[in-house]
């Protein structure tokens, strides 16, 4: 294929490899917007991989009181997990610790049909000691719990479906300064963006992770083909000379479609700038094409 | 609507039992099927037809009622799925152990409004029902799931032993509301002058979920709907029944 650049940046013939996880969405909504962003900061933390957190988790996009279920300000907030049966208990415990727990909050299913459904309210509701009260209005059932500022109201439980993590791309720079600033200016592309998250923190990955490591003990271990100071003693490094600092871009979405729009926004951002603004290339992690059926090759993408 | 129309052309003050007149039921048939169908009517079976005006449509599409000045009791009675419009007033038990569906009425309704029929334990299972006008005594006794709203007052006994469900009356109630209740929340549209026997005061806050509530009457017209208002002073009883019931008073 011919080679293809975008603003003078060369975009890599290769691929990103992404593999299927389960997903779900919750509303989430509170008194204010602080209260809400601290609600979902609080539930989405510690969420970037689900290698060592169990489960990958940001705030898909901000809600109007017009669209949430109870008038007030609200957030939805997709959560990643690699089966059903870990996401049930993942979701029930970070709702029950985070959003329970966050003065004034409520909880509702953002995902109301999916290939099965795992507990909220419903798992959460013997806190309520036998005071809890069950809603059910339309075919939705919702539960108060009496807590210490009133009631936490709670779906009684949410859908799941089949989504697809992974998906990701990588900025090679001249500069770690201009290399975040290009990937600052690619996450401000991809979050507004409907069903894809970014879920490491601010949106970026600086230590991507290969398989495996000369230490048994590990499954992962840090991407010695794209570490700048490894470069002259790692024979199969994929650095020029010139690159100073790489920066990855993992993303999740609801399917290959959400990914693909935001792999696109997210690489046209980065390469806005050009050469000029030190951004070098954009490449892609993949295993070969062993770890997942997804493949999202980043000439077809940016095609 | 564009379904079926049901006009009664009776005497005045006929009273017939319409529980069998149900969208369900009647999905598919003509006019002409609908007509003969029997109707207990005035202590006798008599055909729809005699009764009502039939027009050309399929209630699966919804049924309108035009009562005129008969007393239809039973309209919507276990009733699963679809809709009734009723143009005026309906009888007793309107809406009585029904499990789904949208029953509209736009004037008063009389006694046990969405409560159960005689022999059976419950009353309402799901769905929604809304007044216009005011609804008699026994207002969703032992109701079990659903919504009742009604714009006027409801009579006295209203949410009588009710196992769960919402009953909302814009206009209050009358005597000993919420007797025998175990669960469920009867709303209600003014504020009460002392709490209510087998109650005990909760006091006053905003509730969350009537929020949820206000959401899912969206498109009746109906007095909650049309009130901004969340915030309610709470009557937690029967005290008899475990005290898990609740009266919501607006403020």
């Amino acid at each position: 294929m011919a080679e293809m650049r975008i603003n003078g940046v060369r975009i890599e013939d290769t691929f990103a490899e992404a593999f299927p996880m389960t997903y779900t969405r919750l509303v989430i909504t509170a008194d204010t917007p602080a209260w809400v962003e601290a609600a979902t900061s609080s539930l989405t933390g510690f969420a970037t991989s689900v290698i060592g957190c169990g489960c990958e988790a940001a705030v898909e996009r901000l809600l109007t009181p017009e669209e949430t279920p109870d008038s007030r300000p609200g957030a939805a907030v997709l959560i990643f997990g690699m089966s059903t049966g870990d996401l049930a208990k993942l979701v029930v415990n970070r709702v029950g610790q985070c959003i329970m727990t966050s003065p004034g909050s409520a909880c509702y299913a953002g995902l109301l049909q999916g290939t099965k459904r795992i507990p909220l309210g419903g798992g959460l509701r013997y806190f309520g000691d036998g005071h809890q009260i069950s809603k059910k209005f339309g075919d939705r059932r919702f539960w108060r719990l009496p807590v210490m500022d009133g009631e936490f109201v709670c779906e009684d439980s949410v859908a799941v479906a089949k989504g697809i993590g992974g998906g990701n791309f990588l900025i090679l720079a001249a500069s770690h300064r201009q290399c975040l600033a290009a990937a600052e200016a690619a996450v401000a592309a991809i979050r507004p963006l409907p069903g894809v998250i970014l879920p490491f923190p601010g949106g970026v990955v600086r230590s991507g992770s290969k398989v495996g490591s000369k230490y048994k003990a590990l499954i992962a271990s840090t991407n010695t083909r794209f570490c700048p100071t490894l470069r002259a003693v790692e024979p199969e490094t994929l650095l020029a000379q010139d690159v100073e600092a790489v920066l990855e871009l993992v993303l999740d979405g609801i399917d290959e479609t959400a990914i693909r729009i935001g792999m696109r926004a997210g690489i046209a951002a980065a390469t806005a700038g050009g050469t000029a603004a030190g951004v070098l290339a954009v490449t892609a992690g993949n295993y070969g094409g062993k770890l997942g059926p997804h493949h999202f090759h980043l000439h077809e993408v940016m095609a | 609507m564009s379904g079926m129309t049901l006009t009664f052309r009776g005497d005045a003050g006929t009273i017939a039992d319409m529980s069998a007149l149900l969208p369900e039921r009647l999905a598919g048939l003509t006019a002409e099927d609908v007509a003969g169908l029997p109707l207990p009517c005035g202590g006798e079976v008599v055909t729809v037809g005699r009764m009502f005006e039939v027009s050309a449509g399929d209630a699966a599409e919804g049924l309108l009622i035009r009562p005129g000045q008969a007393v239809l009791d039973r309209v919507g009675a276990g009733m699963a799925s679809g809709r009734i419009l009723v143009e005026g007033d309906a009888g007793s038990h309107a809406g009585a152990g029904m499990s789904g569906g949208l029953l509209r009425i736009a004037g008063n309704a009389r006694e046990s409004l969405g409560g159960a029929l005689p022999g059976l334990p419950l009353g309402m299972r799901g769905g929604l029902i809304s007044v216009g006008g005011s609804a008699g005594d026994r207002a969703a006794e032992r109701m079990r799931r659903g919504i009742i709203v009604v714009d006027g007052p409801v009579g006295a006994y209203a949410a009588g032993f009710m196992v769960a469900g919402t009953l909302a009356a814009g206009g209050g109630c009358g005597p000993h509301p919420g007797f025998g209740m175990r669960r469920g929340t009867l709303l209600l549209g003014n504020a009460q002058g002392k709490t209510p026997e087998g109650f005990a005061d909760g006091g006053t806050r905003d509730w969350l979920f009537l929020h949820l509530l206000r959401r899912a009457l969206e498109g009746t017209g109906s007095w909650f709907e049309r009130m901004g208002n969340t915030r309610a002073h709470r009557f937690v009883g029967d005290l008899a029944e475990g005290g898990h019931g609740e009266i919501l008073s607006m403020v």
